[in-house]
């Protein structure tokens, strides 16, 4: 269950009373399978497990809490570390007495209920301590009010403490200030004796919640001195404690209780302190200090939406104390998922955009609007403009869409691809560039063009700004102190490697399988109905109980038997008993095999985890389809989907929303309203706001989601199932990238196990490609080897170049442009083409991280002469093939490279030897039609890096034709003359494509990419049906064509001298996006980023023809607020589209 | 005839508390006798001469003294922390507030005040071990929790620390079910087989670490970590009339499930009879004495 850093907690713990580091993680795992059990399969299943976890966990709080947390003669580290563990035991103990409360009769339940209460603050205040203020949270999260009908002052009093307590706990201040407490206490003259005890208790509690509450205000910078509070604390400690015995000492009771959480608490505060955002965040030296110590008050408190920061996590602390507190300039932060990245990534912008500019750079379009709406929020008392370029490297010539004069206090978020392209087009505006973050950082060692693309980025921006800083993150990177020095030499400026592995949350690695008791029993029933049968019969179902087996240390590496634990789950597994007859001896041979294993095995255990209250997320990686098949299989209980809390109003906006773009009801709000979520790639973007939000709010208990999901957004579950052991699409693939894909992706999973602040411990459970039946320590073995990627303890990897292989080419000068890869030739066309502002090559070269790793390892720099080398190679590429010589420039601009920009050249030039005049005044669908004559004519090899048959085939059967024909797709000879299939497969590309950009429904495009009837088009979403077809063709196809329309706009950018007319400039967005005209483009570019609704609200208000790309912006901005402002909708439609907006 | 003499001829009154209480517990120490059997299940504790008359008169001086004592502490608590001021007490009203007057109704007494006596007479007995081991025989009690008044509080009713071979750690609970001490037993048990669970845990571990305030440093590192998994000793305190009373020896299934060896299972009965009336006398001798200095 525990990951390097909290085992690393375990060894720090001085040895007691033979507490032993093993054992102890060991008792903690158990303790947290036995009530996760309880849970799951009721508390009579494993009572024995329960009260054998109990002793054990009393044991480890109460040994360490006294004799090393109390303990002030010995050092922090130990103290922490015990605290941590400690805290851990107890915060199980609490889970223990819900479950046991739940069991109690009323007169216990009172008590046990107390005495979980107490066990929550208490483990709080441990957790906090230990630096595990999310823990805390999560803990304290189950803290439930005691009211009742009869409650005593006292009982008023404990209450009032322990909901400051809980402020505290959960770190929630944006309430401050708090309620006084609301009872008044009278004169000791007036009381009675009995009365004199319960108003001096009462007193001391809200004392205790006093000085809680103080520091609770210091935290949020509202009071100025921590020493009062302290000084509150230990006169409270003082006044209880009393050295020398007497008989009229307060001893027990509530003074006891009282004085415990007090001692913790004077423990706690200060620990705290050192890490509060107010009190340790440096103001930035060139910025407003005033404001921007109002950004950290209001960062600190939070709001109702937004919660608070009060306290510095770990990896914060970590960045605060070497880089803005030190002398580092740059930062490799290498943390795991959840560890607080984000937050990490915001302090060091908030102090960036005070003198300057910050870009932001992120893997995907997906993370870059979340990353926007995180900033938007966390910076909003500084007033930074969050300025999102959403979009990959299609090309665009539009001012609006150009990275240009960013303004200090500014943040341009966007992909390193969109960077690229902004780096080929205004280079100059990053000059002044004061930070660059790139979260996922490891991108760069991506073989496929992405990596290099991206380093080279990097490397760019490094040499544009020389006075920016660099915070490179990720949860992967196992060598950032590479990484750091590849910053150092590159910038000359100092560079450090935060390798942080503190994480929030702990995961229970558990491997499903059958118990073998259970199929051997259930096995031979069916071997007895099967031999009574004809031998025809070869098959028989039947149904086994589950096993988990679940490693009790972390990762399945140890091979020693105690560190493993079986447990039985209260669900059937479908099995299939096979028999064979041996041909020699004529006996038949039985053997049992899973039915459905997999996916089967998902919905099952899915179910019943949704049924005990555990949310669950499923990833099922092989298949982006399964997350459609496997859903509707799952049938909840009634009483269970009315216990669910309420959709959110967003969600029936997106369903409508949806609706209207699909023009039929969405599968996906139906098993919406069933309680299930589904997550794939082939779903529209309100389907997919609409799922984030009900599994956030837990309105959906259960998400079948693909892998994509695993390395994107951030939807943390209390359990994750993954779904088999193959990931999707390795074509072409080497075994080694797979594998590391693989590990990498299905890790990243497993990392979503566990809410930081509202569950501390998650459980995953792997499900193997084969059914294992558990019994001995050889099935443990057996189940290890086929989910080898739960061995490993985290999910780094050492981060190599993408461009390494270019460089070794580059220094033995054997690039040449006709043998060089798709890659190579891309990687060729960003560094070599381009205008007189480009950097020279050689010191990009030499200051890119294959670079370093060429230097590390012996090799020499880049020589000038090796570096020509490249340059000429545009030169050659133009002398030999007969190019115009601003064909370099075209294909540097669009990000193509050298071959397919010629061939998009030379098409053209074959379908319009003659320009027109009139082409002025062509429409976008006129110059659709030019784009798909050209592009049938690009030779195959050449298109088929972007438009490969896999993205094709859905468009017609035409083009599933092609899906086998791997040869053709080599065919690069600039000379090529198209096939008339190939010509008549293309012709079938023009119907579902204008009905894209024309804003028909989706349905209407299945129906003609189906061949069937609108009637004939169902909801379903599985794999092959019409709708997913049309969401691939719609969502990935036209978004390639979008690229190669992009050189045909670079291409005729050169043509035409820079004069293209507005209709050319929007077809590359216009195909992505599905728009038909400028003010179509304009309205979902600024009005709202929503197909359809795009379109109606572009036929309600039509942007007069003749403006330029800057006035249609200024237009519909103007449109849209005026026509917000009115409130005046002219349909349901447009009533709805106004709430998405303005939700 | 003779008149009776006064009670407490021999204790100087509440200006005399201190000595008077030293005074109370030597008498108490001569006066009772303990005798200790044992069954299968547990041992029993029997303590005769209660009912008599000095040891009621002294067992009355420990009660007001624990009154008198617990209105100092938080006074002084008050003062300390909150600043309070206030004036002088009268003890024989404070008294009186804690066990009534000659009238009392009867559910208050079920309630509340025959509870708090036996809760109060229950500590005077592990009080008395200072001066007769025999009270606690597993060792010293170096430190325990104070008397409370209110008896709904769910915690246990007493926890101790004592040094004998080892730390160990009492725990006790106070049961006066005057008609059925069979109920009481049941009850403390119940209530003390709790220390062997969660339940009760994380409220010992919050008196351990008060009450180690008061011990010698040297002695308080030693009391750490879950000490009294090795060494504990439960007292169930049960008192009854004498006309309900039991046999304390029957093995019991309760007192055989608490894991520790009978001998520090230690029920310790009272069997008082016409108990309601002795506590009625117990009460009125607490008034008599807290008046005595306006004779």
């Amino acid at each position: 269950m525990f990951d390097d850093y909290s085992k690393s907690l375990f060894s720090d713990v001085p040895e007691f009373d033979g507490l032993v580091q093993d054992d102890t993680a060991r008792a903690l795992s158990a303790a947290y399978l036995a009530i996760t059990s309880a849970r799951i399969n009721g508390v009579a299943e494993v009572s024995e497990d329960l009260d054998y976890a109990q002793p054990q966990l009393r044991r480890i709080a109460n040994t360490l809490i006294f004799h090393v947390v109390l303990d002030d003669e010995r050092d922090s580290v130990e103290r922490q570390a015990a605290a941590f563990v400690a805290a851990e035991a107890i915060a199980l103990m609490a889970e223990y007495l819900t479950i046991a409360t739940e069991q109690s009769d009323t007169e216990r339940d009172k008590a046990i209920r107390a005495a979980e209460r107490f066990a929550r603050v208490e483990s709080s205040l441990l957790y906090m301590f230990a630096r595990y203020d999310a823990c805390s949270g999560g803990v304290i999260r189950g803290l439930s009010s005691s009211e009742t009908d009869d409650q005593s002052l006292v009982d008023l009093a404990a209450e009032w403490c322990f909901e400051q307590m809980n402020r505290l706990g959960s770190l929630q201040l944006f309430d401050l200030p708090p309620k006084e407490f609301p009872y008044m206490f009278s004169d000791a003259d007036d009381l009675g004796p009995r009365e004199l005890e319960e108003d001096t208790v009462s007193r001391l509690f809200v004392e205790l919640g006093t000085a809680t509450n103080e520091f609770c205000s210091w935290l949020s910078g509202s009071q100025k001195q921590l020493e009062s509070t302290i000084s509150r604390l230990d006169s409270l400690i003082d006044v209880l404690a009393i050295e020398k015995p007497s008989a009229d000492s307060l001893f027990g009771y509530e003074y006891s209780r009282i004085y415990h959480l007090a001692v913790l608490a004077r423990i706690c505060f200060p620990s705290i302190g050192k890490r509060s955002l107010v009190h340790v965040v440096p103001t930035p030296p060139n910025g407003d200090d005033e404001a921007y110590r109002s950004y950290l008050l209001t960062r600190a408190v939070g709001s109702k939406s937004s919660a608070g920061r009060p306290v510095l996590w770990p990896s914060a602390m970590e960045f605060v104390r070497e880089c803005l507190a030190g002398d580092n300039r740059h930062c490799i932060a290498s943390m795991p998922t959840g560890s607080g990245k984000s937050f990490v990534a915001e302090l060091a912008v908030s102090q960036a955009v005070q003198d300057g500019w910050v870009l932001y750079l992120a893997p995907t379009n997906a993370l870059t609007e979340q990353i926007r709406t995180d900033l938007s929020t966390g910076l909003a008392s500084l007033d930074t403009e969050i300025v999102p370029f959403i979009g990959d490297h299609e090309y665009s010539i539009f001012s609006t869409d150009r990275v240009a004069q960013m303004n200090t206090n500014s943040v341009a978020v966007m992909t390193p691809e969109k960077c690229s392209l902004a780096l080929r087009l205004s280079p100059e505006v990053f000059s002044n560039c004061s930070l660059v973050v790139f979260d996922e950082c490891h991108l760069i060692g991506e073989s496929s063009s992405r990596g290099p693309v991206a380093e080279i980025v990097l490397t760019q921006l490094m040499m544009r700004a020389e006075e920016c800083r660099f915070l490179l993150m990720s949860a992967i990177v196992q060598n950032p102190d590479d990484l750091a020095e590849w910053l150092n030499e590159a910038t000359g400026e100092d560079s450090t490697a935060l390798s942080i592995k503190w994480r929030p949350t702990r995961t229970l690695r558990a491997v499903l399988g059958v118990d073998n008791e259970s199929v051997q029993a259930k096995a031979s029933d069916a071997i007895k109905s099967l031999k009574g049968k004809n031998k025809r019969y070869k098959k028989k179902k039947f149904k086994s109980d589950y096993s988990m087996a679940s490693n009790l240390q972390g990762a399945w590496q140890s091979d020693q038997r105690e560190n493993y634990a079986l447990t039985r789950i209260n669900c059937l597994a479908s099995l299939t008993l096979i028999r064979a007859r041996n041909p020699v001896t004529g006996k038949w041979k039985y053997t049992w095999d899973g039915d459905s294993w997999v996916n089967q095995s998902a919905i099952a255990v899915s179910r019943l985890l949704a049924i005990s209250g555990v949310q669950t997320l499923v990833f099922t990686p092989a298949n982006k389809h399964y997350p459609f098949n496997n859903g509707p299989k799952i049938d909840l209980p009634e009483e269970l989907l009315k216990d669910l809390p309420e959709q959110q109003s967003i969600v029936a906006t997106c369903r409508f929303l949806a609706k209207f773009e699909l023009g039929d009801e969405s599968q996906v709000f139906d098993l919406l309203d069933k309680g299930i979520a589904v997550h794939t790639s082939l779903m529209l973007e309100t389907e997919k706001i609409a799922v984030e939000s009900a599994f956030r709010g837990r309105s959906s208990p259960i998400m079948f989601a693909t892998g994509t999901l695993a390395q994107g957004l951030n939807l943390p579950a209390v359990a994750v199932i993954i779904a088999g052991s193959k990931i999707g699409d390795t074509r072409g693939e080497a075994s080694a990238d797979v594998k590391r894909r693989k590990f990498s992706q299905l890790l990243n999973a497993a990392g979503r196990a566990g809410r930081a602040g509202f569950a501390n411990q998650g459980f995953v459970i792997a499900v193997p490609d084969h059914p294992v039946a558990f019994d001995q320590f050889d099935s443990i073995e057996q189940a290890r080897n086929q989910v080898d990627y739960l061995q490993q303890s985290d999910n780094a990897v050492p981060v190599r170049s993408g461009l390494e292989s270019f460089l070794d080419d580059v220094a033995e000068q054997s690039l040449r442009s006709d043998q060089a890869s798709d890659t190579e030739l891309q990687i060729i066309s960003v560094l070599g083409g381009g205008g007189e502002e480009q950097l020279e090559l050689q010191p990009i070269l030499n200051s890119t991280f294959a670079a370093y790793l060429r230097r590390k390892n012996g090799e020499a720099n880049i020589t000038k002469k090796q570096a020509e080398r490249v340059s000429k190679i545009g030169t050659e590429f133009i002398e030999s093939t007969g190019a115009p010589a601003w064909l370099t420039i075209a294909a540097q601009r669009a990000g193509l490279d050298f071959f397919l920009t010629l061939a998009i050249s030379r098409s053209w030039a074959a379908v319009r030897p003659n320009l027109s005049s009139e082409m002025g005044n062509w429409t976008v669908a006129d110059w659709l039609n030019e784009l798909l004559e050209i592009v049938f004519r690009i030779p195959p090899g050449l298109l088929g890096q972007h438009m490969p048959a896999s993205k094709l085939k859905f468009i017609s059967r035409e083009f599933k034709a092609y899906e086998k024909q791997f040869e053709f797709f080599t065919n690069r000879d600039l000379d090529w003359q198209p096939t008339k299939d190939w010509q008549t497969a293309w012709a079938t590309a023009k119907k579902p494509l204008e009905l894209w950009m024309n804003g028909d429904t989706i349905k209407q495009i299945a129906s003609v990419v189906s061949e069937a009837s609108l009637d004939e088009i169902g909801v379903e979403r599985t794999g092959g049906k019409p709708i997913p077809k049309a969401l691939a063709v719609s969502h990935g196809a036209w978004s390639s064509l979008a690229l190669v329309a992009g050189g045909f706009l670079a291409v005729a950018e050169q043509v035409f001298n820079d004069e293209v007319p507005l209709a050319l400039a929007s077809l590359p967005m216009c195909i992505k996006y599905g728009c038909n005209s400028p003010g179509s483009l304009a309205w979902f570019r600024f009005g709202v980023r929503l197909r359809r609704p795009s379109h109606h609200l572009a036929n309600r208000f039509p942007a007069p023809d003749g403006l330029s790309d800057e006035q249609l912006k200024d237009w519909v901005r103007k449109a849209r607020r005026s026509w917000l402002q009115s409130g005046e909708d002219w349909d349901e439609t447009s009533t709805v589209i106004r709430d998405f907006i303005t939700q | 005839m003779p008149k009776p003499p006064k009670p407490f001829r021999k204790y100087g009154g509440p200006t005399k508390l201190v000595s008077d209480v030293e005074l109370a517990l030597q008498t108490l120490s001569d006066k009772l006798v303990l005798r200790q059997e044992s069954c299968k299940t547990h041992t029993v504790l029997l303590i005769e001469n209660f009912g008599a008359r000095s040891s009621l008169e002294a067992a009355a001086v420990y009660l007001v003294s624990a009154i008198a004592q617990n209105i100092e502490a938080n006074l002084r608590l008050r003062e300390a922390l909150f600043d309070e001021d206030h004036f002088a007490r009268d003890l024989a009203t404070d008294v009186k507030r804690v066990v009534g007057g000659s009238k009392v109704d009867d559910e208050v007494k079920t309630k509340e005040r025959d509870p708090w006596l036996w809760e109060a007479i229950s500590h005077l007995f592990v009080h008395l071990s200072r001066l007769n081991s025999e009270f606690h025989a597993m060792g010293e009690v170096l430190a325990k929790t104070s008397i409370k008044f209110d008896v709904r509080d769910h915690g246990l009713d007493l926890i101790g620390i004592y040094e004998g071979a080892e730390f160990g750690l009492s725990a006790g609970e106070c049961k006066a079910y005057l008609t059925d001490p069979s109920r009481g037993i049941t009850d403390a048990a119940n209530k003390l087989g709790e220390v062997e669970s969660n339940a009760r845990d994380i409220e010992i571990r919050a008196a351990v670490n008060q009450l180690r305030s008061s011990i010698p440093e040297a002695k308080q590192k030693m009391i750490a970590g879950s000490f009294w998994n090795n060494e504990r000793s439960y007292f169930p305190f049960v008192c009854c009339d004498d006309e309900y009373s039991t046999k304390w020896t029957t093995n019991r299934k309760l007192m055989e499930a608490l894991e520790i060896p009978v001998e520090q299972k230690v029920l310790v009965p009272l069997a008082i009879p016409k108990a309601r009336k002795k506590f009625d006398r117990l009460c009125a001798l607490m008034r008599i004495y807290v008046a005595k200095e306006s004779e």
